[in-house]
């Protein structure tokens, strides 16, 4: 049996079982009422015909009056002395037929003695008659079920609707773009109660919103600014003529520790921003290609430093590969795998990264490569926050693939790495839901 | 070039001076919202660096009353807020480019010497091949008076191939051009774009111009003439 699991469903259920069996019962009760009603009718018939027969039956002389179509009886008389004597008697088979059949049995006492009859008539008709009062009940009972599933239906939506209604406005409800309060309505019902505490908590979250929101931009703010001073500050004095050499080498490894220290600050702001999804997602055109070839231009140092290269492949080479999706999360999403993939690659290796247009609007970047030497990553604990397959020294916060995965799911986009033959592969399949 | 730094930390103000002024700019900086907003909208500067949370003026609210007085100078934001949001806010209220921080000090001049470019040429620079025309400072490409719209990439790709008009290019080549990276020989990343481009060139007119060369690379066939 399938599970109504509406409130709607519920009601109309309820209604209609109740109803109905209120119905069977009262039903019941008068079919029943009905049937004796009638029976103790023909009863009384039969008795006012059985003593009018008694009354005109006589011993001396000795008369007895003949049963009138459709009559069967016989009388028989006891004198004082406990004599009986059997004045009338029908043939066999209408003998047979009076002790079988519905019959009455009235006495008479009269001068001589006492008379008795057993009186019966056909109850043919009285037999179709409650057959076809059975057929309407029956009748009633299948009309009456379906308005009583009708009307469930229709009362049942009635009183829903105003709950539909908060459920419907609730899940429109978006806080980024400062929804508005649900309508009260004009009655003093729980219903009111149930939209008045529902507008309280919108707004008691709107503000815990914007609190945050507020907070990320601060704290975004204040730790990025002095770090932001730090690297262009390292950064100008290295490009000075008049900075010794022995100055640029610890400038050089001062502003690769700063860097180091920017791309963690950027990874934690990022995870909290995940975990308490503040996250707006601001869809545009992307062009996959250039996205990839930029993160590729931009980490140019390190590709060239452990003389990495990048075989890009497109299936089919005349495929569409733009998405409508949040460039920044997608650009930071394939940043992470291309960073970590120029990380954990041999040197000299080959880092494949294959673009595919699996059907129209469904589009996977798989980046490959081969696992470098001491790196051996259980594939289980790869999304989880801070793994390190190894620390590699001084290099990330562990954050990568946990941050690349929740901007997935953000993006609904969908995110597998798998290891196998020491090769990792990490495919983001993407969706194109444009609207 | 004359730019204007309008940021409020004067630690990294003085170095971003310091940098810009090696580089060989005139650098004019204020810490005040109000004070840099006088300065753009009275003075010509061909470049305003401009901070997001300055005190008084929100940055946003300071370049929505700049481009409301008509001020056209380019403007690049420098701002710690990096949210998507942010950056699609500044871009439409009128900034050409935005840059998070902390930045790199290379990325912040190649940039400003990307508008610098722009900024540079007083007369416009035009390849003709036929019927095709590229405006190389509008970055504009039209065929047979029909404007067509293409990616970045795809522009960089048409531009090297019409500066080598009648002359084969490899993959290589276009590689480092476009790209600036040299690719594993495997990819096809040159045969994707040249598709994507040739749909945008080639498809719907006369006549094909981009022509492939088996086991060489690619050419761009037809009369050629420069207009600087």
């Amino acid at each position: 049996m399938f599970q109504y699991k509406t409130l709607q469903a519920k009601a109309c259920i309820y209604f209609a079982s109740g109803f109905t069996l209120l119905w069977v019962i009262c039903n019941i009760v008068l079919y029943y009422e009905f049937q004796k009603t009638i029976w103790d009718n023909f009863d009384k018939q039969m008795s006012t015909q059985a003593s009018l027969i008694l009354n005109s039956t006589s011993i001396d002389p000795r008369l007895v009056p003949l049963p009138q179509s459709g009559e069967n009886f016989m009388i028989v008389y006891n004198d004082f002395y406990g004599t009986s004597d059997t004045l009338f008697v029908p043939p066999p088979e209408l003998l047979n037929k009076l002790q079988l059949e519905r019959h009455i049995h009235l006495e008479a006492e009269i001068s001589e003695g006492k008379l008795s009859i057993i009186y019966s008539i056909p109850s043919d008709g009285i037999d179709k008659s409650i057959r076809k009062i059975n057929y309407i009940f029956s009748l009633a009972f299948i009309v009456e079920i379906i308005l009583a599933v009708v009307i469930g239906y229709w009362l049942s939506r009635k009183l829903i609707r105003p709950v539909k209604n908060v459920i419907e406005l609730a899940d429109s409800t978006d806080l980024q773009n400062n929804t508005l309060l649900l309508e009260e309505p004009k009655g003093k019902d729980e219903l009111k109660d149930l939209i008045m505490s529902f507008n309280r908590m919108l707004l008691r979250i709107r503000e815990q919103s914007d609190l945050q929101k507020t907070f990320f931009a601060s704290a975004s703010h204040e730790l990025r600014t002095p770090l932001s001073i730090m690297q262009t500050r390292l950064q100008i004095l290295l490009l000075d003529d008049e900075t010794t050499a022995e100055a640029k080498k610890i400038y050089e490894e001062q502003l690769a520790d700063v860097k180091r220290m920017v791309a963690m600050v950027n990874d934690f702001l990022l995870m909290s921003e995940l975990q308490n999804g503040n996250m707006q997602v601001n869809k545009t055109e992307c062009n996959l290609s250039d996205i990839i070839t930029t993160i590729i231009a931009r980490n140019k140092e390190q590709k060239n430093n452990r003389n990495l290269n990048f075989k890009i492949s497109f299936i089919p080479s005349d495929g569409s590969f733009t998405v409508n999706a949040d460039e920044d999360k997608l650009y930071m999403i394939l940043h992470n795998l291309i960073t970590n993939s120029l990380k954990y690659s041999p040197a000299s290796s080959v880092i494949e990264i294959l673009l595919q247009e699996i059907k129209k609007n469904h589009i996977s970047i798989c980046v490959k490569n081969d696992i470098r030497e001491g790196i051996t990553p259980k594939i289980s604990m790869l999304k989880k926050s801070f793994y390190h397959s190894k620390p590699l020294k001084g290099e990330g916060s562990g954050l990568g693939l946990w941050i690349a995965n929740k901007l997935s799911e953000i993006s609904n986009f969908n995110l597998a790495v798998s290891i196998k033959d020491n090769t990792f592969e990490a495919t983001l399949h993407l969706w194109n839901n444009c609207e | 070039m004359k730019i204007l730094l309008i940021e409020d930390e004067k630690n990294l103000a003085l170095f971003v001076e310091k940098g810009l002024q090696q580089a060989g700019y005139s650098v004019e900086k204020t810490n005040d919202g109000s004070k840099g907003m006088e300065m753009a909208a009275s003075e010509t500067f061909d470049l305003i660096l401009l901070d997001l949370m300055l005190p008084g003026i929100n940055g946003f609210d300071l370049l929505k009353n700049l481009r409301s007085f008509v001020v056209k100078t380019p403007l690049i934001i420098i701002s710690a807020l990096s949210n998507t949001e942010h950056v699609v806010k500044g871009l439409d209220l009128g900034a050409v480019d935005y840059i998070k921080k902390p930045f790199d000090w290379d990325e912040l001049l190649a940039r400003i010497r990307v508008i610098q470019k722009k900024n540079s040429h007083n007369s416009s620079g035009k390849i003709t091949i036929e019927d095709l025309t590229i405006d190389i400072i509008g970055r504009k490409v039209i065929r047979a008076e029909k404007e067509i719209r293409l990616t970045a990439k795809e522009y960089l790709l048409l531009e090297y191939l019409a500066r080598n008009a009648n002359r084969i290019v490899s993959k290589t080549q276009i590689m480092e051009y476009v790209w600036e990276l040299d690719f594993d020989p495997g990819s096809n990343i040159v045969e994707v774009h040249i598709y994507q481009l040739r749909q945008k060139i080639d498809k719907g007119f006369d006549f094909p111009l981009i022509e492939t060369v088996v086991g060489l690379g690619y050419i761009l066939k037809g009369e050629k003439e420069i207009n600087r």
